[in-house]
């Protein structure tokens, strides 16, 4: 029963990474002056204005080996290509504007991205869960009322003019904190406290801005800790005389924080694609923007590879939380069973 | 040690000194109430309950649904829920003539202890009573560990509860609460109540939501646990003919009120209140024929609204000016038999049981 749920789930997941890679193989194709047709062009334009004399055939080579793909062959054996290389050599071409290998590009930045995005979103959630469990104890306070309108308000306003803002007030006017890069470029990398203390430094701001985005949780959470306390364990609980603290956190936050945890999983994916905005705005050295970089200059073959990591790394949040979640709600394991 | 021995010696003449109801008594409630405050005015749901509850009977508190018995059984343990406010006196008397408690008057750490120690209750959402991603060993587990008692003695005395109470131990304790059945679940609820060896189990409707086969079985069970552990039973419910197979002494509410009060066998056969009366005479009996069963007319009074004089009179065919104009205070029909009524020797006259008092006794006991 549970190992056939789990190999329909990793299933699920092989074939969701399946048909994005494809739909947006095929999406780039189809754009335009695709990939193939943007490099050719580029490197003609280049060289005619360059030596002069035009060898189609250098550039086909030139372009094959950037994107992995032959320009000439079929579009289905530049697909199968593409994966191929993908599958077997987990390569994922070489950038057009940097002239260097996508993965190590992107493997590169991925680190600074998961730092500020895994902070962001471990603050954001904690936030969220601890003000609203104290919202739903504190039930029709002021307290509660405050900070439900404040935090419709923070989930209304995007993260990245939270973000915007930080850098006009706390970093420009006040100078509290740098605006920019991930640590300061004066310090040799490496394990010193003080280039640590630059690296947490100059994460701050994008990490504030970007745990707002986790923030909307804590009204789900109130939502959620609300209907626990009016359930009967929880006043058999009380009637049984366990302690306040076990009850608020075994039995109150246990169970209103179950819901939560699919949510967080998946906000993987949401503070991952919007690292992409949040690494522009203060100019930090991720992935997000690397990509945005790409975007702009029609970097086609690190497009598709930021794609791919942002894909995978999204589909095994969602696995993992698929999969383990029978380990912290027993009913799931058993079949969905909501008595 | 011989401090203890001093105490026990000392005790002893107390107690053979002490009123010998005040001994056998282990809840006395006094002028108890209990008021919510609502937005259309207050809501009076229990109201100036007096009751004694004798050590190791049964009581039966029986009414229609929203009579109060609930909030009466939730203010012996004063766990009325909130914002209902609870006043008057509620006495609890430890075993061994220890000094009495003032329910009503305990902090929250004092509480704490009381409950489940002293008191536990077993109440109508059974099913949803266990916290469901802990095993039902954790609910027994964290019980003993709050209450700082020795945990391997205590898992000993729940596997005997469970066994008891035909389950088996092992597998109810390594069962989430969504693996047993409704009728497993209410069983170890019951062997989780006595966990910590209450004097006192209050069980609030704990059988409504079982098939009848499973509230019969569970019936015979609770009585075969209070020879056992000598238990005071205080069970509530509206099914009258189930009561009578377990209660001693039986207390009949009729909005918000307590009405009539006697052993099970003085309800049965003399029941002296009009609504007592109705109400038993309204059991359905396979028995009978459709026609001989009467419901009664009219419906319950509001709690927000306060009626003047016996909150029945307006369903009562034996209502009179003094009915309507002042309540009822208590007349002893018979050692031990209480009722709200003026008529009450009218009643049994007024309002006949069904047949003659045989097929009255019908909806009783079947025996």
């Amino acid at each position: 029963m549970s190992t056939n749920y789990a190999t329909k789930r990793v299933g699920q997941a092989v074939f969701t990474f399946f048909v994005t890679v494809s739909l947006s193989f095929f999406l780039y194709q189809a754009m335009p002056g695709g990939p193939v047709e943007a490099l050719k062009n580029m490197i003609l334009s280049q060289q005619s204005t360059s030596a002069g004399t035009v060898d189609l055939e250098r550039i086909n080579r030139l372009v094959n080996l950037y994107t992995n793909l032959e320009p000439d062959a079929p579009l289905y054996v530049q697909y199968f290509q593409y994966w191929a290389s993908l599958l077997f050599e987990q390569d994922l071409g070489r950038s057009i504007y940097q002239n260097e290998d996508v993965t190590a590009l992107i493997f590169q930045r991925v680190p600074w991205s998961m730092f500020i995005s895994v902070y962001a979103l471990v603050i954001g959630y904690a936030g969220s869960i601890f003000i609203g469990a104290l919202m739903a104890f504190k039930e029709k306070s002021r307290f509660d009322s405050v900070s439900s309108v404040l935090m419709i308000v923070l989930n209304s306003i995007p993260y990245y003019i939270v973000g915007v803002v930080l850098i006009l007030f706390v970093a420009i006017r006040w100078g509290w904190f740098p605006y920019g890069g991930r640590a300061a470029s004066s310090l040799t990398p490496g394990f010193s406290p003080e280039y640590l203390w630059s690296i947490a430094y100059h994460a701050a701001l994008p990490v504030f801005s970007m745990s707002i985005l986790g923030l909307g949780g804590a009204l789900t959470m109130r939502g959620n800790s609300v209907r626990v306390l009016g359930e009967d364990y929880l006043r058999v609980a009380e009637l049984r005389g366990l302690r306040s603290s076990r009850i608020a956190t075994q039995y109150v936050g246990r169970n209103a924080i179950l819901p939560m945890y699919t949510q967080f999983m998946i906000g993987i994916a949401g503070v991952l694609s919007s690292s992409v905005i949040v690494e522009q705005i203060f100019s930090y050295p991720g992935v997000g923007l690397l990509l945005y970089q790409a975007i702009q200059v029609r970097d086609y073959p690190l497009l598709m590879g930021g794609l791919i990591i942002f894909t995978t790394v999204t589909i095994v949040g969602i696995l993992v939380a698929d999969l383990t979640y029978g380990f912290i709600d027993p009913r799931i394991s058993a079949g969905g069973d909501d008595a | 040690m011989s401090g203890d021995a001093r105490r026990s010696v000392g005790a002893a003449p107390d107690a053979a000194d002490a009123p010998n109801d005040r001994r056998d008594t282990v809840f006395e409630v006094r002028g108890l109430d209990v008021a919510f405050e609502m937005s259309r005015g207050r809501s009076r749901v229990v109201r100036d309950a007096d009751i004694d509850i004798y050590r190791e009977e049964t009581l039966g508190i029986v009414g229609e649904s929203g009579s109060g018995k609930s909030m009466l059984a939730s203010s012996l343990l004063n766990a009325v829920v909130e914002p209902g406010v609870t006043t008057g006196d509620v006495t609890y008397y430890p075993p061994d003539g220890g000094d009495p408690v003032s329910v009503l008057d305990l902090s929250e750490s004092e509480l704490n202890r009381f409950r489940w120690e002293e008191v536990a209750m077993v109440f109508q959402g059974a099913m949803s009573s266990f916290n469901p991603v802990t095993k039902v060993r954790t609910h027994f587990r964290e019980t003993l560990q709050d209450h700082e008692r020795n945990i391997p003695a205590g898992m000993d005395r729940a596997r005997d509860l469970l066994e008891s109470l035909y389950l088996d131990p092992d597998r109810v304790l390594d069962s989430y609460p969504h693996e047993l059945s409704g009728g497993m679940k209410q069983r170890a609820l019951i062997a989780l109540s006595l966990i910590l060896e209450p004097e006192v189990l209050v069980m609030d409707e704990p059988t409504a939501a079982l098939d009848l086969l499973m509230q019969r079985s569970i019936v015979s069970l609770l009585r075969e646990l209070q020879a056992e552990y000598d238990l005071t039973l205080v069970f509530i419910t509206h099914d009258l003919p189930l009561l009578t197979k377990l209660a001693d002494r039986i207390t009949v509410m009729y909005a918000f009120n307590m009405i009539e009060t006697g052993s099970t066998d003085e309800i049965l056969y003399n029941a002296s209140h009009p609504y007592t009366r109705a109400l038993l005479a309204a059991t359905p009996d396979l028995n009978v024929a459709v026609d001989e069963m009467h419901a009664i007319e009219g419906s319950k009074p509001d709690p927000v609204e306060s009626i003047r004089g016996c909150s029945y009179h307006p369903r009562c065919p034996l209502a009179d000016d003094d009915c309507r104009s002042e309540e009822p205070s208590m007349f002893t029909v018979e050692s031990g038999h209480e009722v709200a009524c003026y008529h009450y020797e009218q009643a049994a006259e007024a309002i006949p049981l069904r047949g003659d008092a045989n097929s009255g006794r019908g909806g009783g006991t079947d025996e």
